[in-house]
């Protein structure tokens, strides 16, 4: 036992924390204080994990372009830029469910359009399901029953750490050999990180996943026990995707994974659609499901949140009448780049959420360290969920909600730090305490109920 | 706290749980007075009323309790993503008092609230909580204003407890895990969705029947359903089993349903979504009306409480946990989208949008099953008024469902309307039963309360929450039940005339029986060797639904050997 003097001042370690950090939202790590006041993940935990639990809770101001400034002045700044607004909206969204659910109470009381910076992604399967539905299974489900992975996508380690580790090579599975599942990475082998060797028992099938709606359907075709024509489908042999489409007929639990983010930026949703006819296909005879993976900045859960308070998902405007959605119109980062936004409330209370370069008016609440593209004329520091605060995110499978504890506490000194920061919903209810309702006409449809 | 009473002077007092009131709708109007969010009993001469509303004789009610409504959770919430055109037509903006929101049948949580509460419901159960999905669903239940919310989890599919079960596990210790899972996902009962079926399918079974064994446990539907329901009679949990046969949707699935009732020999158990069992293989297109030997087995036993599952025709979704039904069912999505998902060794969610046609000979079969049921029942205590919503029609149809019941001549004019085959053939038509208003008052208030074991909740006695409901008593009963005079929960005025006029939070119900925590050594590993999250991050701690300050918790009492069930 280490019992170097000043060690036993120390709290212990924790043990199941949840890392809120991507949408694996593994909640096995074990995290203790170090020396410094650092966390530092002593058991599980991925490298992005890591180094992000470990980043020093700095003291962190408020600013008024540049010019440090206290938390009231800054408030009161950001509702002067946004009261006036004739077309604001509310992005980035990058935080737990309270402070996402607060984003939006502000976003409706200042009629703004709300997107999430990673939305590209969430688009991409979000679109899909909206015109042909979805199936799918859980993480829980795909780690005791898969024994065949179908994996589009590059870069598997960056977007879904811990994938082979927690669901495709578990230590242990009920229902097969946890150790022997077999499959099959179809991408670009560009030799990114992650895109080495094939693990045992993959094949690495390489193609350029714009042409991924057409394998996908070529699969579907030879599921069925249809012959597609031609040699080779978006660059694959015909022949090496007939084994692909045996295994899935052979499988007792097939799996279809994607990692949206490395799908066609401009079609990812026509993939997701052909990915979703080759899952349903092949549960005519046997069982099969899609798993989408990747997403930052809990996308899911702050999508979801828009879903159950307005009825509908992000890329919509609120507040102006009835919530109105868009996927073209609201997208946030083409209204940017088309100046179509007069001022802009920016969250990032979690990583994953990029502050955008844009000459828009900004209002930045970001965790400390934050970068940004050049000084926004507010910005307000606010704690980290999960590090600083309690909270709940959703996992990227969209069943479970974890829950966030607090593992940082401002020093007994009374010495600010980013542990001692206001929590995101706390900024923001305290902005929507400035920004009163005005007096809109009442706007409510008739709906016939029968 | 107040010393102030509010006196609602002057009205006709519908409580059939009321002590000897359950006839006062013919006697004299009489006084009721509110104190402190409860019913209080008639003041001392000098005590201080606050107000007095005088209601010349309206007709009085408890707050009204859907006992089954899918109005939160994963699904629902999928079901909203599924459909953006539903919410396009259905929206609504701010308007000061309300938060904006869309949606008919999957509305969104602040419209959910608003529109129970406009109608004189001050309380609704979602009855499909899957345990792994039970901090989503109460999240979201957090953002329903105004009424209190309640969840059943769903068992009977969990591999933990099929696994045991398997193994020889003795009743004693499905108890223990019963009752943890009740604490840990803070829960009010407990639902089995087509035992072990749910399960089958992930193994590529696609039926099961009630005495059919497991392709992987070899356990049968029937030992599932049996275990849970004397785990909930052992624990104490006011709440019988809710049960969600097997089989839903299929011609003939009668037989199965009442196997059902005759496996639970006597055993308490709720029959949910009745309408969707009782189908009969009779006719040209082997598909029938079983209502009358369905009622027959109903009013048989007595252990026995259902609830209808009206279809309402309309455009609406079918959202269960019953997959295995589901996407047997996916073929008829309309629009053609469905989603069906596994989900974490626990259960399942398929989703199927639903167009209920009127003409159509299938769903006007249905249509008349669901109202024969509620009319060939007997006993008003033992059947309630619900649509299953969204999956038979959203819940805000019961004003009319309600008409259907009690104007005879307005439901033969509907009868008239539908597929002619079932209209000629159907006893609909035959039934000359009409709902008095407290057979309704039952069906929807003290009938649910009694069910649930809310003891302060479905009547005015003194004591009670101040869920009190004032309607004119209107000859077009949909009218009536549509729109309220005066809503007020919690002794506060929420809605007037259906519309409202303020707001607030309601309470989270749970049931919290006593079990060995012993259990947790076995649940821990296989926590930590087969789930993907750690017992202590499944488990939901009252400061997660207390810390937001939107509403209480409030725990019902559990049984003693001296409570009667029924």
């Amino acid at each position: 036992m280490d019992n170097e003097i000043g060690e036993t001042d120390l709290p212990p370690p924790m043990s199941d924390v949840v890392c809120p950090f991507c949408a694996m939202a593994c909640d096995d790590l074990t995290v203790a204080h170090d020396r410094g006041g650092r966390l530092r993940i002593t058991g599980n935990g991925c490298a992005r994990a890591r180094t992000l639990f470990a980043l020093p809770a700095l003291p962190a101001h408020c600013f008024i372009k540049g010019r440090a400034v206290p938390l009231d002045a800054a408030l009161d700044a950001a509702a002067a830029l946004l009261r006036n607004a004739a077309f604001p909206a509310v992005g980035g969204l990058a935080a737990d469910t309270e402070g996402v659910s607060a984003a939006l109470a502000l976003a409706e009381r200042l009629g703004a359009v709300v997107d999430h910076a990673a939305s590209d992604s969430l688009f991409h399967g979000l679109r899909a399901l909206q015109v042909t539905g979805a199936m799918t299974a859980t993480f829980g489900e795909v780690r005791n029953r898969a024994d065949l992975f179908v994996l589009f996508g590059s870069e598997f380690d960056r977007h879904a750490p811990r994938l082979f580790d927690r669901l495709v090579r578990p230590p242990t599975a009920l229902f097969r050999d946890a150790g022997a599942a077999r499959g099959f990475l179809i991408g670009p082998s560009d030799g990114g990180p992650g895109d080495g060797p094939a693990p045992d028992g993959f094949e690495r099938l390489t193609a350029d996943l714009i042409h991924a709606p057409a394998i996908a359907a070529a699969l579907s075709q030879m599921v069925a026990g249809d012959r597609p024509h031609g040699d080779r489908v978006g660059g694959i042999a015909m022949e090496d995707l007939a084994r692909v489409a045996t295994a899935l007929r052979d499988a007792r639990f097939g799996v279809i994974g994607w990692v949206a983010a490395t799908l066609d930026p401009a079609a990812g949703d026509v993939a997701v659609e052909a990915f979703n006819r080759l899952v349903v296909t092949a549960n005519a005879a046997t069982r099969c499901a899609g798993l989408s993976l990747g997403g930052k900045g809990n996308a899911l859960g702050a999508n979801y949140v828009c879903a159950w308070q307005y009825g509908v998902p992000l890329r919509s405007r609120l507040g102006a009448g009835p919530p109105e959605h868009d996927p073209l119109r609201y997208r946030l980062k083409s209204l940017l780049a088309e100046d179509g936004i007069d001022a802009l409330l920016w969250l990032s209370a979690l990583n994953g959420a990029e502050v955008p370069d844009t000459r828009t008016p900004m209002v930045v609440l970001a965790r400390p360290g934050q970068p940004l593209p050049h000084d926004p004329e507010v910005l307000i520091p606010v704690a980290i969920p999960g590090l600083d605060h309690a909270g709940s995110i959703h996992r990227g499978d969209g069943v479970a909600a974890l829950p966030l504890r607090r593992l940082r506490f401002p020093k007994s000194s009374g010495k600010p730090s980013a542990a001692s920061l206001p929590t995101a919903a706390a900024v923001l209810s305290a902005l929507l305490d400035r920004l009163p309702a005005s007096p809109l006409p009442v706007l409510i449809r008739e709906t016939a109920h029968v | 706290m107040s010393d102030a009473y509010t006196l609602l002077r002057g009205g006709r007092v519908c409580d059939p749980a009321g002590a000897a009131d359950g006839t006062a709708l013919h006697g004299p109007p009489r006084d009721l007075y509110l104190k402190d969010g409860h019913i209080a009993a008639t003041p001392p001469e000098g005590a201080r009323i606050g107000e007095v509303v005088d209601l010349d004789g309206r007709i009085v009610m408890a707050g009204a309790i859907d006992i089954h409504s899918h109005i939160g959770g994963g699904k629902v919430n999928l079901a909203r993503l599924l459909l953006p055109e539903e919410h396009r037509e259905h929206g609504s903006g701010p308007d000061g008092l309300r938060r904006s929101g869309s949606g008919l049948f999957t509305p969104s949580s602040f419209v959910t609230g608003y529109r129970y509460a406009e109608m004189g419901y001050t309380a609704a159960f979602e009855p499909a909580m899957l345990p792994s999905n039970a901090r989503h669903t109460h999240l979201e239940l957090a953002d329903v204003p105004i009424i209190d919310k309640g969840c059943y989890a769903v068992l009977g599919n969990d591999d933990f407890l099929l696994e045991r079960l398997a193994a020889g596990a003795t009743q004693s210790e499905v108890n223990d895990y019963v009752a943890w899972i009740l604490h840990a996902t803070q829960a009010v009962g407990v639902k089995v969705v087509n035992p072990g079926g749910i399960s089958a399918f992930k193994f590529n079974q696609r039926r099961l029947d009630l005495d059919e064994a497991h392709p992987h446990y070899g356990i049968t539907p029937r030992r599932i359903l049996t275990t849970l329901a004397t785990a909930l009679s052992d624990l104490g949990v006011p709440h019988p089993l809710h049960v969600h046969c097997n089989n839903l949707g299929i011609p003939g699935n009668e037989s199965v349903t009442r196997d059902t009732i005759t496996a639970l020999d006597g055993l308490p158990a709720h029959l949910t979504h009745l309408q969707f069992h009782s189908y009969g293989t009779e006719g040209d297109r082997r598909f029938s009306s079983a209502a009358a030997e369905i009622a027959e087995s109903v009013n048989r036993s007595p252990n026995i409480s259902v609830d209808v599952g009206q279809i309402i025709f309309g455009q609406t979704i079918t959202a269960s946990a019953d997959i295995m039904s589901q996407f047997r069912n996916s073929g008829l999505a309309s629009p053609r989208k469905w989603v069906c998902t596994d989900i974490e060794c626990d259960g399942g969610c398929g989703l199927v949008p639903f167009r209920y046609r009127d003409k159509a000979f299938v769903n006007a079969l249905q249509w008349a099953i669901g109202l024969e049921l509620f009319l060939l029942i007997e006993d008003p205590w033992r059947v309630y008024l619900t649509t299953d919503h969204p999956n038979g029609g959203p819940f805000t149809s019961y004003p009319h469902l309600i008409r259907l019941l009690m104007d005879r001549s307005f439901r033969n004019e509907q009868l008239a309307r539908i597929n002619p085959d079932v209209a000629a053939h159907s006893r609909l038509g035959s039934i000359d039963r009409e709902y008095t208003l407290e057979e309704i008052a039952i069906m929807t208030r003290a009938g649910p309360a009694r069910v649930l074991g809310l003891r302060d909740r479905g009547h005015l006695r003194p004591g009670a929450v101040a869920d009190v409901v004032v309607y004119d008593d209107l000859p077009d009963r949909e009218a009536m039940f549509a729109a309220p005079a005066l809503v007020f929960k919690n002794g506060r005025l929420v809605a007037r005339n259906g519309q409202l006029t303020a707001t607030g939070w309601g309470d989270t119900i749970v049931v919290r029986p006593e079990f060995d925590s012993a259990i947790e050594r076995r649940l821990k590993p296989w926590f930590e060797d087969h789930q993907t999250v750690r017992l202590g991050n499944f488990r939901i701690a009252d400061g997660e639904i207390l810390d937001h300050g939107r509403g209480g918790l409030s725990i019902v009492p559990t049984l003693t050997a001296s409570d009667s069930c029924f």
